[in-house]
């Protein structure tokens, strides 16, 4: 019986040991500026790449692709070129954003869109353009602090930020709102 | 201007709310509307736009003003009222509570509720209360009537009162 404990102890010795020195993919007595390198480049790249979210009952709540993502582990933030989002509010209501680049902050399930940002709203055909609109995940809502313009038809409106919630399907555009509405042809 | 319904809607404001699921979008603070001639300017106005046409645009203020040019050569027309409707389609603007409407002929007709119909020129004024509708038409713009053919029908431009008391007085 004695015998048995001690070979499990020396056992369990030698896993610790080993764990303690072998890091998979990297030597443990590289120096700082090594691992900070190691640390700033990506750990995952994916290629044409999509994901999908579903709710409790299994309804598609969004959809999320990119032609390139780079995945950061420590930051927790993945990269996306060309991303696209797709916003599903479960009433057969969709919402499409899409950009040159964005940020995706994993933690707090936000959405950064950079250069050439548009959202639409697929049911109205409302298309607002800016370059710069965050997108929080969570609460599926969009803001912008940057010049924004809404174009519908030949109406548009225009102002220096906004902030949109995407199930309510309601904008608020401010400051210095301009608007034009043009008369249809007769 | 006859020609103002084909003008596009110009509006400025400091802030707006759109809502796309209903089909209207609310601007408020230092709202200024205008469409050719027509200005509008309010703390509140509602664009409703149930396809994408801006067919109905709903004025409030304390209170909203509105001004436009009838005909090239006639005076501005000015016209107040907490509420102010405008039915582009249909040309109609319905002015209600505390309404007045007045060109600077000096002609005025206040009222509970007006119905201006912009292309035909007509004015009618409604009161349920006991101010009635009042109309003021300066004399000498009566004098200037007569003297042109008094057998002659009322030109456009003429007033229609409908109130509940008493006769409008004209001084």
């Amino acid at each position: 019986m004695q015998k048995t404990a001690v070979q499990v102890f020396v056992a369990i010795t030698l896993v610790l040991l080993a764990s303690y020195y072998w890091s998979p993919g990297g030597s443990p007595d590289a120096d700082p500026a090594t691992v900070a390198r190691r640390q700033a480049l990506a750990q995952t790249y994916l290629y044409d790449t999509r994901s999908w979210e579903y709710d409790e009952d299994g309804a598609l709540t969004e959809a999320l692709e990119a032609s390139r993502a780079e995945y950061y582990a420590r930051r927790k933030v993945s990269e996306l070129t060309q991303p696209r989002f797709y916003s599903h509010d479960g009433n057969d209501r969709t919402w499409s954003a899409s950009a040159d680049r964005g940020i995706y902050r994993h933690r707090a399930e936000v959405l950064q869109l950079r250069s050439s940002v548009n959202l639409s709203n697929d049911q109205t055909g409302g298309v607002l353009n800016t370059q710069a609109m965050t997108l929080n995940l969570k609460n599926n809502t969009a803001t912008s602090k940057v010049p924004v313009t809404i174009t519908q038809g030949p109406n548009t409106i225009r102002a220096d930020g906004m902030e949109a919630d995407l199930n309510l399907e309601r904008i608020v555009m401010k400051p210095n709102v301009e608007s034009t509405y043009v008369a249809p042809r007769t | 201007l006859p020609e103002d319904r084909a003008q596009p809607i110009q509006i400025s404001a400091d802030q707006a709310l759109r809502d796309e699921k209903q089909g209207f979008t609310v601007y408020q603070g230092n709202v200024r509307m205008q469409q050719g001639s027509l200005q509008i300017a309010a703390q509140r106005v509602t664009v409703f736009h149930q396809v994408e046409e801006a067919d109905r645009i709903l004025a409030e203020g304390s209170p909203a003003h509105m001004q436009q040019r009838p005909e090239p050569d006639k005076g501005l027309m000015h016209a107040r009222a907490e509420t102010i409707e405008y039915f582009k389609s249909e040309e109609k603007v319905l002015l209600r509570r505390n309404a007045s409407i007045e060109r600077e002929d000096g002609s005025k007709v206040t009222g509970d509720s007006i119905e201006y119909l912009i292309d035909k020129q007509q004015i009618r004024a409604n009161s349920s209360q006991s101010g009635g509708v009042v109309v003021n038409i300066p004399a000498e713009t009566v004098q200037g009537k007569e003297d042109a053919d008094p057998n002659q029908p009322a030109e456009q431009g003429e007033t229609e009162q409908e109130g509940e008391r008493g006769a409008p007085d004209s001084q």
